[in-house]
């Protein structure tokens, strides 16, 4: 019992480094804002980076959960590629019901998950090049799929149904409903890892597989679930990034590849398993995203914003080793 | 010291599948299309071979200690516009000047790359994603996503050189040599051997006495220069600096790919360098084939994942193999670690 108390102490302290993050990110551009004469400190920016968070906060949910329990999948952004697709494709070339379309797109996503947790488990290949292997077959599943009858690969298909376009629209006063959506996810997630026997499983599983089975908490079943759970997740986000932007491209989520497993680092959602939780993805992805936007608005030259993107993942890295090891040595003391 | 047999060896069954497998895809292509067994398609297969084997030798001699570098395509770029950047600056020097200035910028991120996860222990993975990005950015933010043409153009001919009139580049001779050089330290000294233990068990190496931080930070420094080497050669390829020309294609996975398909293990500890080579060999004559016989992407997309699934198929039959016969010679000794 002696040993948890440092490493609760450093999770807190991990949450508290990405707060002052924050708070710096938004002083900082607070102020490069006004220099170029704009304004980075308003509502609608807020709304804008809340808005902008629910496509990826699918793939850090999933993603994060899956890491905890010691596991990556890595073919994420690729899945929701394909559901993407297929709920465009679904729609204008195949005639399905825009509810149909959607719950295919889910199915699919989630039928890649099980590709992978078969495949990592009944196997026993590192999922880490599993799931890179498995992105690859996706990618060229999507491709098939976006082959016309022509035979000629269309790298958008546009589709609009009222409905779907009213999924899009719509929104509660000025926030928008995915953004409320996200945030319900983020809790339930959130709460079935702190509260739940599944979520107490997981984190044990992360810890120690072998005692994880040897107690008998079906060590197998919930790797199967969090994989399927994780690759519907994905699915999810690029359904409603295709939904908002009414259209299907096998080009979705490319640059949002590790987006997810960054969030879920960057929380404190240790690698090795085992660690880490909800709340600190979110504050992860909140970094990330309000630096993006910050960018965005302080500063024109777009192509900064990639060599800062790096750097902030790697500022991030040694504070989070900074931190741990002053919790060390407090511990030590 | 006892000296080796090199007939008893038992034969490298790998090597020999991959080989029948590169073989296999020739002969198909071959009885679909024989008009397309040219000395053209072979010079563009070798030259493509040359720059993806420099990477991959980097690459997957890091992987055999353990560590990762998701990062090198992005300093082979960064590496090229260095190279670029000098020539147009000072275009009367040699070639080498902007040769040895790429090698050093190469040499020097493979050191950045190596503080971060040896010096401040970061997740490899992560840390050199985060770099890639850094880099990347850094060319994009220099160039505006602009091509960059070449000062001089000098360094083109090392690629154009050939062997006589057969279609075998000189590149791919320095290829070959160099591949030689690298299995030799990995295989014959002190040093390679030092290698394959910290790949193996890291722990155990630092209480034989020796630094797998030290040693990393040299692997993560060589894949670096290496990476810079390749892009030297992609440069004088494409003739021209292109910012995503290189990493479009995601050579760095292709590199890892076709090393675990040689035969390294990804966990480290395990693999010859002449596997990976080969792994390289098949991918490339593969995609190449594919594209030949004509086939859509989506195929060429889903068999380079396949490609990967299988090899990483042979090497969990292989583990269990080893694992096999270590727990019959040590069965006690394996029970007593279980517990």
């Amino acid at each position: 019992m002696k040993k948890k108390l440092p490493l609760a102490g450093a999770l807190r302290s991990k949450a508290f480094t990405l707060v002052v993050l924050l708070v710096i990110l938004v002083a900082l551009f607070t102020v490069l804002a006004s220099v170029n004469n704009t304004r980075f400190f308003t509502a609608r920016t807020f709304i804008g980076i809340l808005s902008d968070l629910a496509v990826p906060s699918f793939l850090a949910i999933g993603a994060g959960c899956l890491i905890v329990s010691g596991n990556i999948d890595l073919s994420q952004a690729s899945v929701g590629a394909m559901a993407g697709v297929i709920l465009a494709v679904g729609i204008s070339w195949w005639q399905i019901p825009w509810w149909g379309a959607i719950v295919l797109a889910i199915a699919a996503s989630a039928a890649a998950g099980l590709l992978n947790a078969v495949i990592v488990n009944e196997l026993g290949i590192a999922p880490f090049v599993t799931t890179l292997a498995i992105s690859s077959v996706i990618k060229g599943i999507t491709m098939l799929l976006s082959t016309d009858p022509g035979n000629i690969l269309v790298s958008s298909i546009a589709f609009t149904t009222p409905a779907t376009d009213a999924i899009a629209a719509a929104s509660f006063g000025d926030i928008p409903a995915t953004a409320i959506v996200m945030v319900a996810a983020f809790i339930v997630y959130g709460l079935m890892l702190a509260k739940t026997k599944l979520g107490k499983s997981i984190y044990l599983i992360g810890c120690n597989r072998v005692a994880a089975r040897l107690s008998g908490l079906g060590e197998k079943k919930i790797s199967y679930f969090l994989f399927i759970n994780c690759s519907a997740l994905g699915g999810v986000s690029g359904v409603i990034l295709s939904l908002r932007s009414k259209q299907g491209t096998m080009l979705a989520l490319q640059s949002d590849q590790f987006t997810g497993v960054t969030a879920a680092i960057l929380g404190g959602i240790s690698f090795s398993g085992g660690s880490g939780g909800m709340g600190g993805a979110f504050m992860g992805l909140l970094v990330i995203k309000t630096f993006n936007k910050g960018m965005m608005i302080a500063d024109s030259n777009t192509y900064l914003t990639f060599v800062l993107s790096g750097v902030l993942l790697i500022a991030a890295l040694t504070m989070d080793y900074v931190s741990v090891r002053r919790q060390r040595k407090r511990a030590g003391a | 010291m006892p000296r080796r047999s090199f007939i008893k060896k038992p034969p490298d069954t790998k090597s020999v599948v991959l080989l029948a497998l590169v073989a296999a895809v020739l002969l198909v292509t071959y009885i679909v299309k024989p008009g397309s067994f040219t000395a053209g398609n072979a010079n563009q297969i070798l030259l493509v071979i040359s720059y993806l084997g420099i990477m991959g030798v980097g690459v997957s001699f890091l992987l055999i200690s353990g560590g990762i570098d998701f990062a090198a395509a992005a300093h082979a770029t960064c590496s090229m516009l260095v190279f670029t950047e000098v020539t147009r600056i000072a275009p009367a020097l040699p070639a080498i000047i902007p040769f040895l200035a790429a090698l050093a910028f190469g040499a020097l991120a493979g050191a950045v790359n190596a503080a971060l996860v040896e010096g401040l222990s970061m997740t490899s993975f992560i840390a050199t994603i985060g770099m890639a990005s850094v880099w990347n950015g850094v060319v994009m933010w220099y160039t505006k996503g602009g091509t960059l043409a070449l000062a001089n153009d000098s360094i083109i001919g090392l690629t154009m050189a050939k062997i006589g009139r057969t279609p075998v580049p000189w590149v791919f001779v320095f290829v070959a040599a160099l591949l030689a050089v690298y299995s030799t330290v990995l295989n014959r000294t002190r040093f390679g051997r030092s290698v394959l233990m910290i790949g193996g068990n890291a722990g155990a190496a630092r209480l034989a006495g020796l630094n797998p931080a030290k040693i990393r930070t040299m692997l993560y420094i060589n894949t670096g220069a290496l990476s810079a080497v390749c892009g030297v050669v992609f440069l004088s390829l494409s003739r021209a600096f292109v910012p995503k020309g290189l990493t479009q294609n995601t050579p760095e996975l292709t590199a890892l790919t076709a090393t675990i398909l040689g035969g390294v293990s990804f966990m480290g500890g395990a693999g010859k360098l002449s596997g990976a080579f080969l792994g390289i060999i098949l991918i490339q004559v593969l995609s190449y084939a594919l594209q030949i016989l004509s086939l859509p992407l989506w195929i060429v997309t889903v068999v380079n994942g396949l490609l990967l699934l299988i090899a990483l198929l042979t090497d969990a039959i292989a583990a269990k193999g080893r694992y096999a016969l270590k727990s019959k010679s040590h069965a006690p000794k394996a029970e007593q670690t279980e517990m």
